[in-house]
């Protein structure tokens, strides 16, 4: 080993708590590289999942369809078909105490021989009858916290309520979803589900193909041979249709990605000015050594290429553990998002591509990080590098503090920053950018919350009922809610789906007179009475739908609907955020015309008074009336479901915010970084302040008011920051999701609030330097090379 | 050639010795290594004492003065100045006597370089909590009159010779009006003309009655004191007084 190379190794053991915490700062850095591995890990564990599930290819849904086996069997022969799998898929209510909740309930024909969509028993015993099984997402979203050998009351089509015992826990790539973002899921035998929804069949056909790619075509003959066999077949919705190669919630976790890949790339800028501030300081703190290299000999580039060998090993070492500690945590990330929002629990696994590209980033990037501060360091002449201390400029920012009245330590400690302006400046960056990013999500939370809380103010009805059986509603339904004391206006209307280019949007046949919904027109006009009146094949569609299908007032929207193909002409764009803005509005009487019916699956109703206790009141009399009147139905509450939704989107805030994470981690690393080489640098300096008769207290005053001025500085910078970055992130995800433009919020109480925890968390990070710097004996300071 | 321990001088007067050190050990250990530093020392100097301590590179003479200082602690003996066994105060308490009652000027000046002459003259006082801020100014100001820097007040310590920076440095240790002053080397870093300037400052201030303790390789500096203690290898080979 040649005697630079072993200075190298030494220069690492010598300075062993400096190269720690370099090792720390890379680590950091690279660790935060792994929230790149999320999409890898999500298709893997996604992967597993739609094996282990056997998820289905096709799902086509009906009314109650009685097949007997040998139609059965013909319907598995149909070309292409692998696997069939029926089951009775039944919305109704749960009694909580005095709280009634929505429940859909999964049946199962047998547990034990299931061939798509696979119900696996995670935790206790298979159902029996008149039991049945719970999914963990209901007691994670709230709904439903109860557990194996609990017993709930369910209600069945005539509103008697029934008990059910839970057994166990499941979770299902299909359903889970449904149990995280709208209901409680229960998974019941068949004849149980059957027993209560008053049914004799199955309403949901799932299919597995033997080429995926052939969904089209076995749609169409599976429908076919069912036409065939049973002509009187109704098809409830437009069957569903997943294409080869994606998974449930994909679409939305892709959006979600595209901001984790901005956390990243924030996450690097972060780290690359922590690593070159490191490196600057490292360098410069040996400013004699590579002077009396020069002096003795030693050509520059010589010099530079010994520390370039330090460097090196630091960014060997930083990167490995940093690639490795990213391993765990962008497998946590996965867990959070994929229990939060896809109701999954992905395994353990490892983006090897990742894990190889951060190490290979940590290694390439803190390298070239050294690199600046490399040639300056060797270019600092001999003498000037032989000199013990930097000399201090008289330049203005110093001649400035020498005039501002301060305490003593304060003023030293000021005036050590302006004289180290350029680390001080990294370090402000690195402060600044990680408060930017906090307040740049916070931004995003609250414009998220205000745009949220403004499209639900468009809705003036206080709550909905819905169906909630086979029994449609129809008008005399809506007499019996119009006749009900309280009720100031009821609206029949009819939620159903169409398939635009591929994709299902949520379809809405609503009165033209539907004065319980405000749009927001942007274009052309808003659905008129005479519409409806004439049946007139029309359509307001959101602004986001819009964007994607490229669609303008005046162009045909042509689509698939449950019963075929549809053509309505576009005579108005909506600008109102519902359902991201892919709402397609129908006359009402235009929708029952083209899927064939006369009634409806809803009603929109408006309480006479705004007290939350009379509007729960009314929507139970409404429930039960109707159930009475033989229409089984449910009710949403609006100032429920808004309440709700807020609280989703916090939870969705909460999760963007772990990308702030490594960034808040690499800030106050980059603080400890500055304050221990403060410290580290000015060692004999305290040595002689402590014999001038500085206290313990003197001495952390000034490296105190160090490191709270520069915190101070990245406050500063981090409002200018967070502005952007917050409007960066909206910008985002207005565009990820086609919303169009969106009224930012940023609200002017969040940078002075943030100035406190910029402080404190500042106060703590310093602790251990502090401590060092108070600790030092004068002797040991005043010797120290 | 076996150092031998000279008889230390008789006391000039009859009031207690400022200094004394009994039996006063110094090891220093790195590692596996150690170095002892000092090998029993016994020393007493009378308030008033001009005493240079003199002896080649490694023989512990600037050991003594972290030892009078309380910089370091004797690894076995008793150190006392000023009436107060300074070997068993705390650090704590150690920083603040010292800023009061003794006077350091080092080798290499350790000016703060952030700070002006004026600022650094007065730093002391800020630590010990001594006099209104007015007075410290003024203080300031007279102490650095006193070695003729009257002019160079607002000047930082790269705009000054080192010459000049060592009279700040001086300025500085008379901050609190310290019981003794102590040199290392004060001369090491300087040119002939302002190494006699900052001699000729330090007998002025004997002569004013400020016991001053100074370390020097330079025997010829060495003759400059009223007293020379000779040391080598950690003992005290001679102590001779000189006027």
């Amino acid at each position: 080993m040649s005697t630079l190379t072993r200075k190298s190794w030494q220069d690492i053991r010598r300075r062993w708590a400096r190269s720690l915490f370099t090792v720390a700062t890379i680590a950091s850095a690279v660790a935060g590289l792994g929230l790149f591995a999320l999409p890898f890990l999500m298709d893997s564990a996604m992967a597993d999942r739609i094996d282990q599930d056997r998820l289905h290819d096709i799902r086509l849904f009906t009314d109650d369809l009685v097949l007997t086996p040998d139609e059965a069997a013909g319907l598995r022969a149909v070309p292409g078909v692998e696997a069939i799998d029926f089951r009775t898929t039944y919305q109704t209510r749960l009694r909580i105490g005095d709280r009634r909740e929505d429940v859909l309930l999964v049946g199962v024909e047998d547990f034990a021989r299931q061939a798509v969509n696979v119900v696996q028993l995670e935790q206790g015993a298979l159902p029996a009858e008149g039991e049945g099984l719970t999914d963990p997402q209901n007691r994670r979203s709230g709904r439903l916290r109860a557990g194996a050998g609990e017993t709930l009351q369910v209600e069945d089509a005539n509103g008697g309520l029934h008990p059910l015992r839970i057994t166990g826990a499941v979770r299902t790539l299909e359903f889970s979803q449904v149990a995280t973002d709208e209901e409680v899921v229960l998974y019941v035998p068949q004849s149980t589900v059957n027993a209560l929804a008053g049914a004799g069949g199955f309403n949901s056909i799932d299919i597995r193909l033997r080429d995926p790619e052939s969904a089209g075509p076995a749609t169409l003959a599976l429908q076919e041979w069912l036409t065939q066999h049973h002509p009187e077949v109704v098809f409830t919705n437009l069957p569903d249709s997943r294409p080869t190669g994606t998974w449930p919630g994909e679409e939305v976790f892709n959006n979600f990605a595209t901001l984790f890949y901005v956390g990243g790339v924030l996450a690097l800028v972060s780290a690359v000015a922590l690593i070159s501030n490191t490196m600057t300081t490292m360098v410069a703190e040996q400013r004699r050594e590579i002077a009396i290299m020069k002096a003795i000999g030693g050509r520059r580039r010589q010099v530079a290429l010994s520390f370039l060998r330090t460097a090196v090993m630091l960014a060997v070492a930083g990167s490995l553990l940093g690639a490795l500690v990213g391993i765990p945590f962008s497998n946590w990330l996965a867990g959070v998002i994929g229990g939060e929002f896809l109701g999954i629990a992905p395994g353990w696994g490892i983006a090897w591509p990742i894990v190889i590209g951060s190490f290979a980033v940590g290694l390439v990037g803190t390298t070239l990080a050294s690199i600046p501060a490399l040639l300056r360091g060797t270019a600092i002449p001999v003498r000037e590098g032989l000199q013990a201390t930097t000399a201090a400029s008289g330049d203005g920012i110093s001649r400035v503090l020498r005039h501002v009245p301060l305490p003593t330590t304060a003023g030293i400690g000021l005036r050590n920053i302006a004289r180290r302006k350029a680390r001080a400046a990294g370090t402000a960056v690195q402060v600044g950018l990680a408060v930017g990013v906090a307040l740049g999500l916070l931004a995003l939370g609250v414009t998220v919350s205000s745009v949220t809380a403004d499209t639900w103010d468009t809705m003036d009805w206080d709550f909905i009922v819905s169906q909630n059986s086979n029994v449609p509603l129809d008008d005399r339904a809506g007499e019996v809610i119009q006749g009900l004391d309280g009720v100031e206006k009821a609206h029949p209307i009819l939620y159903n789906d169409l398939r635009v280019d591929g994709v299902q949007y949520e379809s809405w046949g609503i009165p033209a007179d539907g004065s319980l919904y405000t749009p927001d027109i942007e274009s052309g006009r808003w659905l008129r009475p005479e519409d409806g009146e004439s049946r007139a094949a029309v359509a307001v569609i959101g602004r986001a739908l819009a964007a994607t299908s490229g669609l303008k007032v005046g162009d045909i929207l042509f689509a698939e609907s449950a019963r075929g193909p549809v053509e309505l002409e576009i005579v108005g764009i909506d600008g109102v955020l519902m359902n991201n803005a892919t709402t397609i509005f129908i006359p009402l009487s235009t929708f029952q015309e083209l899927l064939g019916r006369t009634d409806t699956n809803a009603f929109w109703v408006a309480s006479r008074s705004r007290d939350e206790a009379a509007i729960d009141s009314l929507a139970a009399r409404a429930e039960d009336t109707l159930g009475a009147a033989g229409y089984p139905v449910s009710s949403e509450i609006h100032y429920v479901e808004k309440a709700a939704n807020l609280a989703a989107n916090n939870t969705l805030t909460g999760v963007l915010a772990v990308i702030g994470v490594p960034i808040v981690a690499i800030g106050l690393i980059g603080l400890v970084n500055l304050m221990t080489m403060n410290v580290i640098e000015r060692t004999r300096e305290i040595g002689v302040l402590r014999s001038l008769g500085a206290r313990s207290r003197d001495i952390q005053g000034i490296f105190r008011s160090e490191a709270l001025s520069v915190a101070v500085l990245g406050w500063l910078l981090a409002v200018p920051l967070g502005w952007i970055i917050g409007r960066i992130l909206v910008e985002v995800v207005t565009s990820v999701f086609h919303f169009g433009s969106v009224p930012y919020s940023f609200p002017a109480s969040y940078p002075p609030l943030a100035l406190l925890p910029t402080l404190a968390l500042s106060w703590l990070a310093i602790l251990a330097p502090l401590r060092r710097a108070s600790s030092l004996r004068p002797g040991d300071a005043l010797r120290y090379e | 050639m076996q150092a031998t321990l000279s008889a230390p001088p008789k006391s000039l007067s009859t009031t207690a010795p400022l200094i004394t050190l009994a039996g006063v050990e110094k090891v220093y250990r790195t590692g596996r290594l150690s170095f002892p530093a000092l090998r029993g020392i016994d020393l007493a100097i009378e308030p008033g004492e001009m005493v240079s301590v003199v002896g080649p590179s490694g023989s512990g003479k600037s050991t003594i003065l972290n030892i009078v200082t309380g910089i370091d602690r004797p690894t076995a003996g008793t150190v006392s100045v000023d009436g107060q066994r300074i070997d068993t105060m705390s650090e704590e308490k150690l920083a603040a006597w010292r800023g009061k009652r003794v006077g350091i000027v080092f080798q290499f000046f350790q000016l703060l370089p952030t700070l002006t002459a004026l600022e650094n003259a007065v730093l002391p006082m800020d630590f010990a909590r001594l006099h209104s801020g007015r007075e410290r100014a003024e203080r300031g100001r007279r102490h650095l009159g006193l070695v003729g820097l009257g002019d160079k007040l607002e000047h930082l310590p790269s705009e000054l010779s080192g010459g000049e920076q060592q009279r700040v440095a001086i300025a500085r240790a008379l901050a609190c009006d310290p019981v003794l002053l102590v040199c290392d080397e004060p001369t090491g870093n300087l040119d002939s003309e302002s190494a006699e300037m900052v001699l000729s400052l330090l007998d002025r201030l004997n002569r004013d009655g400020m016991t001053i303790v100074y370390v020097t390789h330079d025997r010829g500096l060495a003759e400059r004191a009223s007293r020379s203690i000779s040391i080598r290898d950690g003992r005290i080979e001679s102590d001779r007084r000189l006027r």
